[in-house]
């Protein structure tokens, strides 16, 4: 078997003194969407963070297409086939949707390259075309993730990282965003998403990780996961 | 009527040379949020240049403009190298950079103090003759200066908006973080921000030198007047400091002859505060909203 699309092996990190994950593993093979699903501040964002390079590693080993990673600055990890989808979107504000869309290419060879993918982008994000020269910042909210979306997909990323693609939305925004995302797949075929709530994406999602205070505490497939009630209690309130 | 033309073309004049003083300090602050107030040694370190270049190794003035820029690119480089790159991506960034540069000031004033001595002299490149109008002399050095400052302006927006380097430094100022994740080279881009913004800082300092005199500490008073206008203007605005370096040099130079010589630059301090009162952000400043 080919080495895992991405791999983590014990992932130790925080901020200051504040360890927040304590000994991450993850292993995602190619082609496959994993959903990681827990409660607000218990290292969701921050297991992104660490993988994409925003966060350094205390300690552990990060590896992409079997290729170590965890010491490289977080351009260069994107150069190698690495996205995420910041939470909240990022998109830049003061730059049209276009200009937005251009920067996920910034490190396409030529600009035959970067019109192949805003036709692939504007084929999954039709309303994108639509608003291609309006700025950033007038779009609604649901345009904007998409955006963010279509910007990382830009990046003909191989890994794509989401950090909760549906906050903040309306419930008939987020089956648009999920909808999105189910057609990611021929364009970037691994997918990490991270939500509060697994509901949406116990749809989507390969395989399912439950994270708490820092730790997988559980992991399974969706359909486990609707069967262990008690699970989803105890860890998610729900 | 020829004391009226005469006030408008003093003001162009001054307007000029404030616009070409102003231009760097908003492009660093517009693109990087950093306020460098070493912009003046940048200023000084382009004057002394084309006046080496043109006085010492007697070389035709064309080739002022450019040897500036050179000098302008080179010590933007080692500036950054030296001292903006450990700096920018640490906690409070916006303030303990404003002291850092006041410190570069007054380390680049005192070593041109003691290369050059702290005499004043002629700034070489100098432009002879003027265009009359009605009754009054228009000089071509304020047509020169005028024209550059329009070119260094077409410029620095081309490079912003049509530039794969402008789209970099635009993500960058926007959104660090998102540009990171897009592959972008933060460090690099802030570098090359930071050359291009001491490349015009240089170019300016020859045409502002041309206008008063040369001397080490020449930087300071431009990068006062520079920092007036772009607070009056709003911060960051590039357009609107070029046009508010023209209308205060009018409004000085009117108070001058209405009130007296020396109460022009008080009266451009008075303003500031007014300005500061009624628009904190500035006349054309964006108010920061973060929308939810």
């Amino acid at each position: 078997m080919s080495a895992a699309a991405l791999k983590l092996t014990a992932v130790e990190t925080g901020y200051d003194r504040l360890k927040v994950l304590k000994g991450i593993s993850l292993s995602v093979p190619d082609g496959k969407i994993v959903g990681i699903v827990g409660p607000n501040g218990h290292g969701k964002s921050t297991l992104l963070r660490a993988i994409s390079g925003l966060v350094p590693l205390w300690s552990g080993q990060i590896f992409l297409s079997g290729v170590a990673i965890h010491n490289l600055p977080a351009h260069q990890r994107v150069a190698l086939g690495l996205v995420q989808i910041p939470q909240g979107d990022m998109v830049f504000a003061d730059m049209s949707v276009e200009e937005n869309l251009r920067l996920g290419a910034i490190l396409a060879p030529d600009e035959d390259e970067i019109v192949r993918r805003l036709d692939i982008v504007f084929g999954i994000f039709p309303r994108l075309l639509e608003r291609r020269e309006q700025v950033a910042r007038t779009l609604s909210g649901g345009e904007r993730r998409m955006l963010g979306i279509g910007r990382g997909l830009m990046t003909a990323g191989q890994v794509m990282l989401v950090d909760e693609p549906s906050l903040g939305l309306a419930p008939k925004l987020i089956d648009q965003v999920y909808d999105a995302l189910r057609n990611l797949k021929q364009i970037t075929p691994t997918l990490i998403v991270v939500e509060e709530s697994p509901e949406r994406l116990q749809q989507i999602a390969d395989y399912v990780y439950v994270i708490d205070d820092g730790e997988f505490v559980w992991n399974g497939s969706p359909a486990s996961l609707r069967e262990n009630a008690g699970l989803l209690t105890t860890y998610l309130g729900a | 009527m020829d004391i009226f033309l005469q006030i408008v073309i003093s003001g162009l004049t001054v307007g000029a040379m404030y616009a070409a003083g102003t231009i760097a300090l908003s492009l660093l602050w517009n693109s990087m949020g950093m306020l460098n107030l070493a912009n003046g040694a940048f200023i000084a370190i382009g004057g002394y240049a084309a006046y080496w270049c043109i006085t010492v190794l007697h070389a035709s003035w064309i080739f002022a403009l450019p040897v500036a820029a050179a000098a302008g690119l080179i010590s933007g480089y080692i500036f950054y190298h030296l001292l903006v790159r450990w700096m920018y991506q640490r906690a409070d960034f916006q303030i303990n950079i404003i002291i850092a540069t006041v410190a570069v000031a007054a380390l680049v004033e005192n070593g041109i103090l003691n290369i050059a001595g702290p005499e004043a002299v002629r700034q070489p490149f100098q432009i002879a003759g003027g265009l009359p109008i009605g009754g009054v002399i228009l000089p071509y050095q304020t047509l020169a200066t005028f024209a550059v400052v329009i070119i260094l302006l077409i410029v620095i927006l081309w490079i912003l908006t049509r530039t794969r380097l402008g789209l970099k430094i635009r993500a960058v100022s926007q959104q660090k973080e998102a540009a990171q994740l897009m592959g972008v080279h933060v460090s690099q881009t802030f570098g090359a921000a930071m050359m291009l913004a001491a490349t015009v800082a240089a170019v300016s300092g020859v045409l502002v030198t041309a206008n008063t005199q040369l001397f080490p500490g020449v930087g300071f008073d431009a990068t006062l007047k520079a920092l007036v206008i772009c607070i009056i203007a709003g911060l960051g605005n590039i357009r609107a400091s070029i046009l508010m370096a023209f209308a205060l040099g009018l409004f000085e130079i009117s108070v001058q002859y209405i009130f007296g010589q020396r109460y022009g630059f008080p009266a451009m301090l008075t303003l500031i505060i007014l300005v500061l009162i009624v628009r904190p952000a500035g006349l054309f400043g964006k108010e920061t909203v973060t929308r939810l």
